[in-house]
């Protein structure tokens, strides 16, 4: 693998994940390589679309809300003409930050150390002591320099450091169709990030995160204690819909069920399915129209489908789960910060979004009674890692029962480690390994075909 | 309890507070959580409120600990009786409490400001990110005591964090 502006190749990403009908092995120096960090940083942060914001943490004009790009920070603000910017937040002039604040309104943003203005379109539109110091054909940027280019999906805010990367929809793949159902909860269709995140930092590789957000087969052993708490004390305290069963042996019954999916684009789904008994309980609970609406509008099969646990991972930076937008923000090659933005349902009824606030908060959050343990986990990885005389980590579960969808995306068993296996493919052919193949192995076609005969 | 018990006092003085407060970190760092548990009047809340302005009580925004009756009780059985690997090897604490001050009781609800530092480390083989590190969260705290059943007993605990709204470790351990 070479780059243009690299002579002498780095590292190779071939040998880094070895492929073949029943081996499906990741090295650990993919987790611990500050080689490999920096390729990442190059080659996927700097490459594809990344998530910087959401639109409703930006409604009106003036708005702003700090991000970053890989490891690169950036402004998302809202102009007066409504127009989203992503800009780098860096004076143009020496450097500084021209933005301390995580979020809020400007008309501008004035550089603390020289003092040069920037509108909050990001034109410079003032040198401080201009007259005398700078010639009258001083060749002055136009003003913070802006990511090449910026799209939103259903109020997601992309932005890309690659002028020629594909359209955003095309990037989101079937993906887009699992983020469509946790929006179309709502009766509007929208989100709200109107609620404070969840900020945690973890002693380990930011793809540890990637890779459990979608991640079926660890559930029984990471949160078991989370399942004991649900059969000693119910739903009394709120549920975020995913833990209804009552008790433990229930709980891990539903979490066989259903499926993962790993897409085309690297993006993964973890699925299981929503009791469609409970439907009628729903219809006539509290919140009776509120589901009818929903019921009316897509449909009783659909409407099961939206009910489900949806987690979906998108590549390389953003989870779509339980009521949260989750923003995995690498540090370094092993520090990674996760935001949990838990969201509401623009349109539904207050004391519902308040119920939805709750039940996230009883899993999700440095204080909470699931996540921790899986940021736990992270760190025990890359302790592990330091272990550098084993070579491989495996990721072959269920690699011989998943099946093609769509001829580009896989589907298997809901504890099976298809999204990972799908992620380190998009992976390979990001950092350069261009003799894997993308396309599937013959064999995996034709049991696709004939499951497709089947049905 | 060293907190006054004759039934007819509306208020404690500061010594009085003060002593209500070390008994209840004491419970804290020994881990006596039932006991704990029950220094809570009925329909209490224990937040860690991430919006410090957020109204006193309110669910309209996000919260590290928002704990009503249950969830409290929740909290404690799962650090007590359950596996978590967010607690293995378990935190030890310290929670140093100062600066108390009492505001005159209004509606039999007397008012308790306090500085809470507490001082946390996990051991095991400290030779392991994440373990042997003393981490330490400094936090203002109001207490808002009431009587019930001829004792002080706690009606809201509000502890906020300096570091609420920035990144924040495993919190898994009790504050
Ligand atoms: S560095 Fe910004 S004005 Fe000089
Ligand atoms: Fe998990």
């Amino acid at each position: 693998m070479t780059s243009p502006s690299r002579p002498v190749a780095e590292i190779d990403a071939e040998n880094l994940v070895l492929q073949g009908p029943k081996t499906f092995r990741v090295h650990g120096s993919v987790y611990t390589d500050e080689a490999v960090f920096r390729e990442e940083m190059q080659r996927i942060y700097s490459s594809t679309w990344v998530f910087v914001a959401h639109e409703s943490q930006l409604p009106h004009p003036g708005d702003y809300k700090t991000s970053h790009i890989g490891l690169q920070p950036v402004i998302v603000s809202r102009s007066e003409d409504g127009a989203v910017h992503v800009l780098f937040n860096r004076c143009v002039h020496r450097a500084a930050v021209v933005c301390r604040m995580d979020k809020g309104t400007a008309n501008y943003f004035r550089c603390p150390y020289h003092g040069w203005v920037y509108g909050n379109d990001g034109r410079l539109t003032g040198i401080s002591q201009r007259g005398g110091g700078y010639d009258d054909d001083f060749d002055a940027p136009e003003g913070l320099k802006r990511a090449a280019r910026v799209e939103s999906y259903r109020g997601l805010v992309f932005a890309s450091l690659n002028p020629d990367v594909p359209p955003l929809t095309e990037h989101l793949g079937n993906a887009r169709h699992w983020i469509d159902r946790q929006f179309d909860r709502s009766p509007e269709g929208s989100i709200d990030l109107r609620y404070a995140p969840h900020v945690s930092q973890y002693e380990g590789n930011w793809k540890f995160q990637a890779e459990n957000t979608v991640d079926g087969y660890h559930g029984d052993h990471v949160h078991e204690s989370f399942w004991m708490v649900q059969e000693q004390f119910g739903r009394e305290s709120g549920t975020h819909g995913a833990y209804t069963q009552s008790s433990v042996r229930d709980i891990k019954k539903m979490r066989r069920q259903g499926q993962v999916m790993g897409f085309e684009g690297g993006h993964g789904l973890w699925n299981t399915p929503f009791d469609p008994a409970a439907l009628d309980g729903l219809l006539a609970g509290p919140h009776a129209d509120y589901y009818q609406t929903l019921l009316d509008r897509h449909g009783r099969d659909e409407l099961l489908v939206m009910l489900s646990n949806i987690n979906v991972y998108v590549f390389p930076n953003l989870g779509v789960l339980h009521g949260q937008l989750r923003v995995i923000r690498p540090m370094t090659v092993e520090r990674t910060e996760v935001a949990l933005y838990p969201f509401a349902l623009s349109g539904a009824p207050d004391a519902l979004n308040e119920e939805r606030l709750a039940g996230y908060e009883r899993f999700f959050g440095p204080s909470s009674f699931g996540s921790p343990d899986d940021v736990e986990i992270f760190a025990l990885n890359q302790e592990g890692l330091q272990a550098g005389a084993v070579d491989w980590l495996i990721l072959e579960r269920g690699i011989s029962r998943e099946k093609v969808v769509d001829d580009v995306d896989r589907t298997s068993h809901v504890t099976d480690e298809t999204p990972q296996r799908q992620f380190y493919r998009r992976w390979l052919r990001a950092m350069g390994a261009s003799a894997v193949p993308d396309t599937v192995p013959e064999p995996l076609r034709a049991q696709a075909r004939v499951a497709g005969a089947q049905a | 309890m060293s907190a006054p018990t004759a039934g007819d006092l509306t208020t404690l003085d500061v010594a009085a507070a003060a002593a209500f407060l070390h008994r209840e970190a004491r419970l804290l760092d020994e881990r006596r959580l039932d006991e704990w548990l029950g220094l809570f009047a009925p329909d209490a809340l224990y937040w860690l409120p991430i919006n410090a302005d957020a109204e006193p009580g309110t669910h309209r925004d996000t919260s590290l600990i928002f704990d009503g009756d249950v969830r409290r009780r929740e909290r404690v059985y799962r650090l007590l009786s359950t596996p978590l690997p967010s607690q293995n090897p378990p935190s030890r604490t310290l929670h140093a409490v100062s600066n108390v001050e009492v505001e005159p009781a209004a509606d039999g609800v007397v008012r308790v400001y306090s500085n809470q530092l507490v001082v946390e480390v996990r051991t095991g083989d400290h030779t392991q990110r994440g373990l042997g590190t003393q981490n330490i969260f400094a936090g203002h705290c109001t207490h808002d005591l009431v009587r019930h059943e001829g004792e002080w007993r706690i009606r809201m605990k509000k502890l906020v964090l300096l570091t609420r709204d920035a990144a924040v470790p495993n919190l898994t351990f009790m504050l």
